[in-house]
């Protein structure tokens, strides 16, 4: 009995001892934002804020944050420039090897995260206001900074409003109609959406660029240079007006809809009647250091912070560092306009100075030496990675970056400069009206076009060209030297259905003979260009998505 | 050639020598005594019950720590081997402390990770506890394969679990053994690289092919003769760095023994494995080594009457030291530092090196300092059983904890050295003082579970009831920084209510009825729970009155098992995805100097409030049978039907703007058998067992919500798991292929990586576009996990001598030679050649040079050749092997003989690990079937002693 008791009474405490050893099945410790923490605060409105901007891509090589594979720059899949490495991606343009599987520039997904990051901003902040006062004293000194913050959200909304629409832009562009998400979709809701057309896109962006664009901030240099980068009214001015532009051109015009001319006209005209942007007195330091955001011509820019990474993708093979990248063609070279007689012994001498701002050329003094682009110089096309065309890229580079010592320099992407817009104009007022009636805008298509032209950074003559055809043969050209290697030519090409000529020809290089001191010159073949009219005309629509799709999503003809 | 038929006469002696023991055992059969199999005092123990192994019906295989301890090595994992059926077993390196073999239950079952669980004295424990468990403290490690074993593991059944029993203390007067054994370990092999005259005579060709083939040496005639005169830089770095063998050593005391009030085993071990590294152990120098003391000590009490009380502790601290240079490195830096690149040492005595070849393999040891770890780990577990008979007969409750712990604290000394070539600074590294590095990581894993249990037995008559239901809650502490959004020092919690109800009628009919309710932190409140329910039947044919007591048909018994169990493993670097985390991404950069990164928001990922663990159904079928009382086998069959495998759910469209959600949607299908045969006799005063296993698996992906695949080729689903994916190579470009200016001639696809030249490999343009691109993609091969493993092991005892043979082998089984891309892709990276390299292709007739009949490795090139080392065909090679794993020759000394020292028992033994490997692979290529590159495998000769007293 005396033996039972203290049984029970050990039995007791183990009892005891297991109830101390309880354990909760409730382990969960969140060091991340959940919805209950961003809620008891205001300061994560500018997370969301700035989230949509997260999936712009500049256009210098792959971000990583995308589909994108693209590693240099864009121009080598059209006939500005070849891609010195055979295996980038890129040459699929070039082979006419794009398919639904496999695009080097797959955007497609990227862009839907974006418009998603505005939806969400854009829902999610409709009560900032209130959500701006949450714990905080909105009254006294701190008021102001309340105050102060109410209208940056309130910028923010907008930019994330026209963001959308620069993403759309951006879809229409490569994949025609793409379906329109206008608000955040679940993963428990339809994602098998159809495609809206074209034109239902354009509308859209157009009205959410009119809707959005009063309440931007007109200039961030002049209110606070911290927040320069983010969209303007300028900027989404420059955006609606490239976007009328494209709409309006024959890949998306096939009836020539004059009309459809004349609104981008009064697009880009819009802008120019802001008198907010202006001309930089040269060419090539624009593209470089702290200019590509300074200047009067940017309207919008993406920085990258300082790198070094665009030089050491394109600086010549004979130079320590460089591997050659993305080398300019002579089919682009040999358009840049003499300034005087041509000499057959230096056929770079005479030329719209552009040239020698954009193209590294024999002789050319750079990278702290001459370019030796000859059998038995420094940069001998027989080197292993050398020029395939004889050129090297200027543009967008710093000259003597101490690549070895890993020197950096600032750099940033432009979006929308100044030229473009006047071009824009130029292009829409000629279709429109003819190259001199400028329709009581006080400014005409020849006028615009000159302006580029003769502005002090270039110094040509104006053109002399007469009827509506040859102008717009000269706008055409305009375009190709004045925005080459910032990401145009290829979408160019597209919209005016010059793409199966251009680039189904060979893309031409120079060979560079030496003999003493004297060069001699002879363009030869580096190689075919395939491009497969009209199936390349759009991108295909990831086949991914088709084959998620159960018959709804469609894909893009011949594809 | 010789060694392979060296081998193949080996072989044919071994079968032929099998096959005449076999007969004569038949021919002898008659005089061979019975078998302890159905001995009723054998059972079979996994979780919640130990059941006798004639009623068993649970497909369970089990090995004694006694065979185990047959396998001289440090690690326990590397004495499994062959041991186990349906366990896989592949073999790691060899380099001490990180010598963990990997172990599959059943093949695989799934394409996510699939971890199967390993209990220690029925409590769950985890890789890093077990695997430096030594085999002195094991009293049997178990499998559990099937339904009626694991659904009660309930979360952490589905790929099968270990069951660790440690030994314990048995009645009687105290038992004293003492065991030591020594040895020497040696790498199974070395694949040399070549030396400096054949690097440079290939080397030659190679820049000679890049320089448009025409024919340029890097190195002369005289180059060439002074590296075959020996007067010129021709290193050995292997010989260099490495001593021939290292010593390895164990040895333990235990004590055993007790009275009914008392139990125990205690047992002290040590254990010492040196590495290979010919450097000194000093205060600034050490080799690569392990040394662990451990230390056991199991006891039972009774108490009261009713009380059976358990108190286990087994704790080891491990101390492990290398040179201050990563293992990985050093081995990748002697595969591929060309002989020529530099002496080892410099006239004057610095240390050579350059700026491409930067670590002299030998300074690497030498000079560099060393580093240490220290791992304390300790499992202490306590319960204790009521017996309840004074309320009724067999009824107990029981309780226990189980507290078990692992922390690591190191420190080492650091030095960097200069490096100079021809009197020239070759980089910016200086001389230096030593430097200490101190504690750089502590890592530790802390694991508390307890349990209450109540059980019932009773014998009714010919009905034999056992029942037992169990509460367990587990909490997993770890501070490895492996849980994504979840932070650091998460912990894991699991509650589990299991119970078993095991019923048999007359020793002829058995049910078993088990199950769990589990559940798992992972997944949301109210989702967190799985019911794992399992049904086992059994018919012991061989007790039914028509054959009982028939000699020749001593046992057959059939038994079937058909349950549910779970998978609550890691998904992904991510935790708690049911739980909606925001996250800073994707930012933006604003500002007109140095731009300010202003972060964007957004989902970190797509929650799923529905998460939940991976299912498995199991059946399983087994038959057990004894014929003539010395020849049994027993087979089991089984379909594992996956469900549930969380994979993401690609049937969302990208205008969802987010990845989408992971749901439990994944299936596959895996099955497969095992086999084990046994056979015993004896020849006069010669006693002989023979046994042969065999498992085979085989899996098939039924869905996983794949996104469409451009070619039929890429289509995962409906393939075995892990297939890899290349192009067909069809051998070489030859130069008729090629037009006057070296391009492919018109009509040949055009292959996407580059250019092209003679020698080249030429890739199938599987579908005829005249393009040879990721559309012509396929399976090349199997997966790298064995279809079939077999062992076949030969026991003979002559009076006091016995010898065991433990052959293993496996099948199925294909890699990539370009896994060990240090010793297969020449030069690439400024790396080294070795002898796969002989086969190149090559022509250059003008120097007498025509390898394109027989060649069998692409044209060489000093680069990496973007399209020959594509993963391809070419490279896919057979890794199967079949090694002699263990031999050992033993000597009892006789009882007379021992006496007069009062010793109850002696034994010496010879025994050699891993003497014997054939593998195509390792003789056409010198690569270990198994471990492919880093640290080799190792094998082993050993002396050793067991006494008893």
């Amino acid at each position: 009995m005396k033996s039972y008791q203290k049984n029970s009474w050990c039995i007791a405490c183990l009892g005891a001892l297991m109830s101390l050893a309880c354990t909760k099945l409730d382990t969960r410790i969140d060091t991340q934002p959940t919805d209950e923490t961003i809620n008891t605060g205001y300061t994560q409105l500018w997370g969301f804020g700035y989230a949509p901007y997260g999936f712009l891509q500049h256009g210098f090589f792959g971000t990583g944050a995308n589909n994108s594979t693209l590693t240099n720059l864009f121009a080598a899949a059209a006939d500005e420039a070849e891609e010195t490495d055979p295996t980038a991606r890129i040459q699929l343009f070039n082979q006419g090897a794009i398919t639904p599987f496999s695009n080097p520039d797959d955007v497609y997904a990227n862009h839907y995260a974006g418009i998603r990051a505005a939806n969400y901003f854009l829902e999610n902040s409709e009560d900032y206001v209130d959500v701006l006062a949450r714990n905080r004293d909105i009254i006294s000194d701190n008021g102001r900074q309340y105050q102060l913050d109410i209208q940056d959200i309130g910028w923010l909304r907008a930019e994330a409003r026209v963001l959308r629409a620069y993403y759309y832009v951006e879809l229409i562009k490569r994949y025609g109609g793409v379906p329109l998400v206008r608000q955040v979709l679940q993963p428990t809701d339809d994602t098998d959406l159809p495609r809206a057309s074209y034109d239902e896109v354009m509308d859209y962006i157009v009205s959410e660029i009119d809707g959005a664009k009063d309440h931007l901030q007109t200039s961030w240099k002049d209110f606070d240079a911290g927040r320069d980068g983010r969209f303007t009214k300028g900027a989404a001015m420059a955006l609606k007006s490239r976007a009328l532009l494209y709409a309006a051109s024959p890949l998306n015009n096939p009836n020539n809809d004059l009309a459809r001319w004349q609104r981008a006209a009064e697009a880009a005209l819009e802008l120019i009647r802001l008198d907010q942007y202006g001309f930089q007195d040269n060419y090539g330091p624009l593209f470089l250091d702290i200019s590509t955001v300074w200047s009067p011509e940017i309207i919008l820019s993406i920085r990258l912070g300082a790198t070094n990474e665009l030089e050491r993708k394109n600086y010549p093979i004979g130079t320590p560092g460089g591997a050659t990248g993305v080398t300019p063609s002579h089919n682009l070279v040999e358009v840049y306009e003499y300034t005087g007689p041509a000499d057959p012994a230096n056929p770079y001498a005479n030329r719209d100075p552009r040239l020698a701002a954009t193209v590294a050329h024999n002789g050319s003094n750079w990278t702290g030496r001459t370019l030796e682009p000859w059998s038995g110089g420094q940069d001998d096309p027989a080197k292993p990675n050398a020029s395939r065309t004889g050129y090297y890229l200027k543009k967008f580079l710093n000259d003597n970056l101490n690549l070895v010592q890993g020197e950096q320099k600032l750099r940033s992407w432009v979006v929308f400069r100044y030229p473009e817009i006047l071009l824009n104009y130029a292009e829409a007022m000629n279709e429109a009206y003819g190259p001199d009636d400028d329709n009581g805008f006080g400014i005409s298509a020849r006028q615009a076009l000159d302006r580029v032209r003769t502005r002090a950074a270039v110094g040509l003559a104006p053109v002399v060209a007469g009827s509506q055809a040859e102008l717009r043969e000269r706008i055409k050209h305009e375009r190709r030297v004045e925005l080459a290697f910032e990401g145009h030519r290829y979408w160019d090409l597209l919209r005016w259905k010059d793409a199966e000529t251009a680039l189904n020809q060979p893309l031409k290089g120079i060979r560079v003979a030496r003999s003493g001191e004297a060069f001699q010159y002879t363009v030869i073949e580096v190689e075919w260009r395939n491009f497969q009219a009209p199936k390349m005309y759009l991108y295909p629509i990831p086949q991914t998505e088709i084959g998620k799709s159960t018959g709804v999503l469609s894909q893009n003809p011949l594809w | 050639m010789n060694t392979k038929n060296t081998y193949q006469r080996w072989l044919a002696s071994l079968l032929a020598g099998c096959l005449t023991l076999v007969m004569e055992a038949v021919s002898a059969q008659g005089t061979v005594a019975t078998v302890a199999a159905m001995d009723s005092t054998v059972v079979v123990a996994t979780h919640l019950q130990t059941i006798p192994v004639q009623t068993n019906v649970a497909a369970v295989s089990t090995v004694s720590g006694a065979t185990l301890y047959k396998t001289p090595v440090a690690n326990l994992s590397n004495t499994l081997y062959g041991l186990l059926p349906g366990l896989t077993v592949l073999q790691g390196t060899g380099e001490p402390g990180y010598d963990a073999a990997s172990l599959a239950i059943r093949g695989l079952a799934s394409y996510n990770e699939s971890d199967y669980a390993i209990f220690v004295d029925g409590f769950q424990s985890n890789f890093s506890y077990f695997q430096y468990l030594s085999a002195s403290e094991i009293e049997s490690i178990s499998v559990l394969k099937d339904a009626a074993a694991l659904a009660t593991l309930g979360m952490k059944g589905a790929n099968g679990a270990l069951w660790v029993t440690t030994k314990r203390g048995r009645i009687g007067k105290p038992a004293v053994t003492l065991q030591a054994r020594t040895g020497f370990q040696r790498p199974i092999h070395i694949n040399r690289p070549l030396d400096a005259y054949g690097y440079a005579s290939l080397y030659n060709e190679a820049y000679s092919n890049d320089n448009g083939r025409v024919w340029q040496p890097v190195y002369s005639q005289a180059d060439l003769d002074a590296y075959r005169s020996g007067a010129g830089t021709d290193v050995s770095w292997h010989d260099e760095v490495l001593k021939e063998q290292t010593p390895f050593t164990t040895m333990d005391a235990s004590f055993r023994g007790g009275n009914d009030i008392m139990r125990y085993f205690v047992l002290a071990g040590y254990m010492k494995s040196n590495g290979l590294y010919d450097v000194k152990n000093d205060d600034t120098h050490s080799n690569a080594g392990l040394e662990q003391y451990n230390i056991r000590a199991n006891v039972d009490f009774n108490a009261f009457g009713i009380f059976e009380g358990k108190i286990d502790m087994g704790g080891r601290t491990e101390g492990r030291r290398f040179p201050n240079y990563t293992g990985a490195a050093l081995w990748n830096n002697l595969a591929t530092y060309p002989a020529n690149v530099y002496p080892v040492q410099n006239p004057n005595g610095t240390w050579t090196g350059t700026a491409i070849h930067p670590d002299n393999p030998v300074a690497s040891i030498q000079t560099t300092g060393y580093h240490s770890t220290h791992d304390r780990t300790l499992q202490a577990n306590f319960s204790l059983k009521e017996k309840l008979d004074f309320i009724t007969p067999g009824l107990y409750l029981s309780q226990a904890v189980s507290f078990s712990t692992w922390t690591r604290g190191s420190y080492g000394v650091t030095r960097n050295y200069a490096r100079f070539l021809n009197n020239q600074r070759q980089t910016a590294d200086e001389d230096t003082n030593f430097g200490i590095s101190d504690d750089f990581g502590t890592n530790q894993w802390n694991h508390r579970q307890w349990y209450a249990e109540a059980g019932y037995a009773k014998e009714i008559g010919a009905h034999r009831i056992q029942a037992v239901t169990n509460y367990l809650e587990s909490t997993y502490c770890i501070d490895a920084n492996n849980n994504g959004l979840a932070g650091i020092n998460t912990t894991y919690a699991n509650r589990h209510l299991s119970a078993k109800f095991h019923y048999s009628y007359a020793g002829r009919y058995v049910a078993e009825l088990s199950g769990a309710y589990s559940g798992s932190d992972n997944y949301a409140p109210g989702n967190r729970f799985g019911l794992y329910p399992a049904i086992g039947l059994g018919w012991v044919i061989s007790n039914e009155g028509f054959l009982r007591g028939n000699d020749r048909l001593s046992l057959l018994k059939i038994r079937a098992s058909a349950g549910l169990s779970g998978y609550d493993g890691p998904i992904g670097d991510q935790r708690y995805r049911y739980q909606r985390y925001y996250a800073y991404f994707n930012g933006y950069p604003t500002g007109n100097g140095d731009p300010t990164y202003n972060g964007g928001m957004g989902l970190a990922y797509t929650p799923n409030s529905q998460i939940f663990a991976e299912q498995s159904l199991k059946y399983n079928m087994g038959v057990d049978a004894e014929l003539f009382r010395i020849l049994q086998f027993s087979v089991d069959v089984f379909v594992d039907k996956r469900s549930g495998i969380v994979s993401p759910d690609n049937s969302l469209l990208a205008v969802l703007g987010v990845a989408p959600p992971l749901r439990n949607i994944g299936k596959v299908t895996n099955k497969g058998f095992e086999a084990t045969l046994a056979y015993q006799g004896a020849i006069g005063q010669l006693n002989y067992q023979l046994q042969a296993m065999a498992g085979y698996a085989t899996n098939k992906i039924d869905y996983m919500a794949e996104i469409q695949q451009p070619t039929p080729g890429l289509v995962r689903t409906g393939r075995a798991i892990w297939v890899p994916y290349g192009y067909q190579a069809m051998g070489f470009y030859d130069v008729t292929d090629f037009d006057a200016n070296g391009s492919l001639v018109a009509g040949l696809p055009v292959p996407a990586f580059g250019d092209v030249q003679p020698g080249d490999v030429r890739y199938a343009d599987r579908n005829d576009d005249g393009v040879v691109n990721d559309l012509d993609l396929a399976p090349i091969g199997r997966s790298f996990m064995p279809t079939l493993n077999y062992t076949a092991t030969v026991l003979l005892g002559f009076k006091g001598v016995d010898l065991r043979v433990l052959a293993q082998g496996f099948g199925g089984r294909d890699i990539s030679l370009l896994e060990s891309a240090s010793q297969t892709v020449a030069f690439a990276n400024f790396g080294n050649a070795h002898a796969i390299a002989n086969d190149r292709w090559a022509y250059f007739p003008d120097q007498g040079i025509d390898t394109r009949a027989v060649a069998t490795y692409p044209r060489l090139s000093t680069v990496y050749n973007n399209n020959n080392y594509q993963a391809s065909s070419l490279w896919i090679r057979s890794a199967n092997a079949f090694r002699i794993r263990n031999i050992e020759l033993g000597y009892e000394i006789p009882a007379s003989a021992l006496r007069s020292v009062k010793l109850d028992k002696a034994r010496v033994y010879v025994n050699g690990v891993n003497l014997f490997t054939f593998s195509s692979l390792l003789e056409t290529y010198g690569l270990d079937p198994e471990t492919l590159a880093g640290y080799p495998a190792l094998k082993s000769f050993n002396l050793g002693f067991t006494v008893n007293f």
